[in-house]
C-alpha cells in the first residue's frame, strides 16, 4: 500500500489540482448549456437537454459581439504596436555596448512591477482633456507602455542568443543595419516573437482596470469589461453570464491550446534570469 | 564623446520607439498623477485608518497567498517531474485559469460562490452542512478570496517551478540516491538550492502582483463586508474613481507605486537577486 501510495501521489495531485483549476470554466459551460428553466434545480444534475438558448440571447444582443470586436481590434493593434517598438529596441539593447543598458535593464524591470493604478488617476484626466475617451487606439498606447518592458526583457535576451556573425556576414553582402535586422535577425527571432506577442496578446485581451477607466461608452467595451458588468434587471442571469464568460474567454483559450509550447517557453524564458 | 561612444550612438535611434512609447504612456500620466497630487493633503496620510487597514489586508494577504500558492506549485511541478500518463492534457490544464481574464474567471467563481444556487453552498447543504454567505463575514469573504487567487495564480508558479526542476541533470539525483539519500534529503540537498534562482524571481513577480490585488476584490466583495477586503488598489480606485478624492487618491495612488517598487528590492535582495540580475543584465 505504502509503495503504491509512493508511486501515485504525483499522479492523483496532478490529476485533482488539474480537476480544481478546470471546473469552475466547465460548470460555467454546464450551465450556460442548461435549458433556463433548470438552472434554480436542486440538485442540481445534468441538464435533461442540452439548450443553446442563453448563448443565442448573448449572441443576438448586438452589445456583446462589439465588445468581442473591441477586444480583438485592441489586442491584435496593441500586439503590433508593442512588438514593432519593442523589436528594434532589444536589438539595440543586445548589440549596442551602451555605458547605460544595466540601469536601462534595471529601470525597465522597475516600469513592469508599476502599479496601474498609480497611471489611472492621470491617464483619466490626460483622457478626459484630451478628447480620447473611448478611443481604443489611445487606449492601447498606456497599455502597450505597460506590457513593453516585459517583452523588451524578453527579446533582448533572446537576440542575445542569436550569434552576431550571421548579421555580419549579411553586412558583408551588402546589407545595411536595417537590412541585416530584416533579413537575418528577424527570421531568427520568430519563435521568441511570437511568445512575446501572445504574451502581449494574453495581456491586452485580459486588462480590466485601465479599460473599464478609459471606456465608458457601451461602444467601446471590451468583452472582459463586458463581462464584468453584466447585470441582470431583478437578478443575476446566471445562463447568460456564463455564456458571455465562456465566449469571452474561447479566442484565448483556443490560442492557449494551440501554442501551449510557445506560450510556455515565452513565459518561463521571461521569468528566469540566466535568459 | 569617446570614440567607443560615438560607435555606439547608432543605437538611440533603434532605441526610441520603445523608449517613446514608455514615454508618453508611462511618464506622462506620471507626471500628469504627481500634478494632480500637487496639492493633496500630506497631514491626512497618518490619520487615514482606512488607508492602513487596506494597507494591512493588502500585505497579509499577499504573504499568505503566496505562500500557499509555492507550496502548492511546488508539489504540483516536482508530481508532473516525474513522466506521468497523458502528459500534455495536465500542462493545458494548468494554463486554462491563466488564459481566462481574471475577471471573467472570477464571475464565474462568483457563480460558484453564489449564496442560494453556487454549487459549493449546494454540495455543504448536501453534505448536511450550512450554507455559508461568503461575502458577508470577514473570515469567509478572505477564505473566498483566496481560494480564487490560489486558482488563477498557482498554475503559472507550477510551470515556472516546473521549468527550472527540468534543468536539474537526473544524474545528481541518481548519484544521491547511490550516496544513500532518501527523497527528502534530496530535496532539501538539491532541488531547492538549484531550484532558488527560478523560485526568487517567481516569488518577486508573484508577491508585486499579488500586491497589485483588484480584479477578483472588484468582483466578489466590492471590498466588504464593511472594508474588511479592501485592498490598496481597490482603496484608491474608489477614492478617486467613486468618491471623487482626485488629489489625494493621486496621492495614495503615487506613495503606492513608490512602496512598490521599494518592496520588490526588498523582495530581491532577500533572495539574492541582484546578483542575478547584473549578471543577466
Amino acid at each position: 500500500m505504502r509503495r503504491l501510495w509512493r508511486q501515485r501521489w504525483p499522479l492523483a495531485l496532478v490529476a485533482s489540482a488539474s480537476a480544481f483549476f478546470c471546473f469552475p470554466l466547465l460548470w460555467a459551460l454546464l450551465t450556460a448549456l442548461r435549458p433556463p428553466a433548470e438552472l434554480w434545480n436542486f440538485p442540481p444534475y445534468l441538464p435533461s437537454r442540452l439548450d443553446l438558448s442563453s448563448f443565442k440571447t448573448v449572441w443576438d444582443s448586438a452589445g456583446f459581439l462589439r465588445s468581442i470586436g473591441n477586444s480583438t481590434l485592441l489586442s491584435l493593434g496593441g500586439t503590433a504596436l508593442t512588438l514593432l517598438a519593442v523589436l528594434p529596441g532589444a536589438y539595440a539593447l543586445a548589440r549596442a555596448r551602451l555605458r547605460w543598458r544595466p540601469q536601462i535593464l534595471l529601470a525597465l524591470l522597475a516600469l513592469s512591477l508599476l502599479p496601474p493604478v498609480a497611471l489611472s488617476g492621470g491617464l483619466y484626466r490626460l483622457f478626459a482633456d484630451g478628447g480620447l475617451m473611448n478611443r481604443l487606439w489611445a487606449l492601447s498606447l498606456p497599455l502597450a507602455a505597460l506590457q513593453a518592458p516585459f517583452c523588451l526583457w524578453l527579446l533582448t535576451a533572446s537576440v542575445s542568443r542569436v550569434p552576431r556573425e550571421l548579421e555580419e556576414a549579411a553586412w558583408i553582402d551588402g546589407c545595411s543595419r536595417l537590412g541585416g535586422f530584416v533579413r537575418v535577425l528577424l527570421p531568427a527571432l520568430a519563435g521568441p516573437a511570437v511568445s512575446a506577442g501572445l504574451l502581449a496578446l494574453a495581456f491586452f485581451w485580459n486588462e480590466f482596470l485601465l479599460t473599464l477607466i478609459l471606456t465608458f461608452d457601451e461602444r467601446a467595451r471590451t468583452a472582459t469589461v463586458a463581462v464584468a458588468l453584466l447585470q441582470g434587471a431583478y437578478q443575476q442571469p446566471w445562463g447568460e453570464l456564463c455564456a458571455a464568460a465562456v465566449l469571452a474567454a474561447a479566442p484565448l483559450i483556443l490560442l492557449t491550446a494551440v501554442f501551449q509550447r510557445q506560450l510556455v517557453k515565452g513565459l518561463t524564458a521571461g521569468f528566469s534570469s540566466e535568459g | 564623446m569617446s570614440r567607443a561612444a560615438r560607435e555606439q550612438r547608432w543605437a538611440w535611434p533603434w532605441l526610441a520607439p520603445a523608449l517613446l512609447l514608455c514615454l508618453a504612456g508611462l511618464a506622462l500620466p506620471l507626471l500628469r498623477t504627481a500634478g494632480l497630487a500637487w496639492d493633496a493633503p500630506w497631514s491626512r496620510l497618518p490619520h487615514d485608518a482606512r488607508l492602513w487597514h487596506s494597507v494591512a489586508f493588502t500585505v497579509s494577504f499577499a504573504l499568505v497567498s503566496v505562500a500557499v500558492e509555492t507550496a502548492l506549485g511546488l508539489a504540483l511541478a516536482l508530481a508532473m517531474a516525474r513522466p506521468l500518463p497523458l502528459g500534455g492534457l495536465w500542462k493545458a490544464c494548468l494554463l486554462l485559469p491563466w488564459a481566462l481574464p481574471a475577471v471573467v474567471g472570477t464571475r464565474l467563481w462568483a457563480w460558484l460562490f453564489n449564496y442560494q444556487f453556487g454549487l459549493i453552498n449546494l454540495g455543504l447543504q448536501a453534505l448536511g452542512l450550512q450554507a455559508v454567505n461568503w461575502f458577508a463575514a470577514a473570515p469567509t469573504a478572505w477564505l473566498a478570496l483566496l481560494l480564487v487567487e490560489v486558482w488563477k495564480t498557482t498554475p503559472l508558479l507550477a510551470l515556472l517551478l516546473l521549468a527550472g526542476r527540468q534543468q536539474i541533470a537526473e544524474p545528481v539525483y541518481e548519484a544521491a540516491a547511490l550516496d544513500g539519500a532518501g527523497p527528502w534529503r534530496a530535496f532539501r540537498a538539491i532541488t531547492l538550492p538549484l531550484l532558488r534562482p527560478v523560485l526568487v524571481v517567481a516569488l518577486l513577480f508573484r508577491v508585486v502582483d499579488a500586491l497589485r490585488l483588484f480584479d477578483s476584490v472588484w468582483v466578489l466583495s466590492s471590498g466588504g463586508p464593511g472594508r474588511a477586503t479592501e485592498s490598496l488598489t481597490y482603496y484608491t480606485y474608489a477614492l478617486y474613481f467613486r468618491e471623487g478624492h482626485v488629489a489625494y487618491g493621486s496621492l495614495v495612488s503615487l506613495l503606492y507605486g513608490v512602496a512598490l517598487l521599494f518592496a520588490a528590492v526588498w523582495v530581491s535582495r532577500l533572495g539574492r537577486f541582484e546578483s542575478d540580475l547584473k549578471e543577466a543584465a
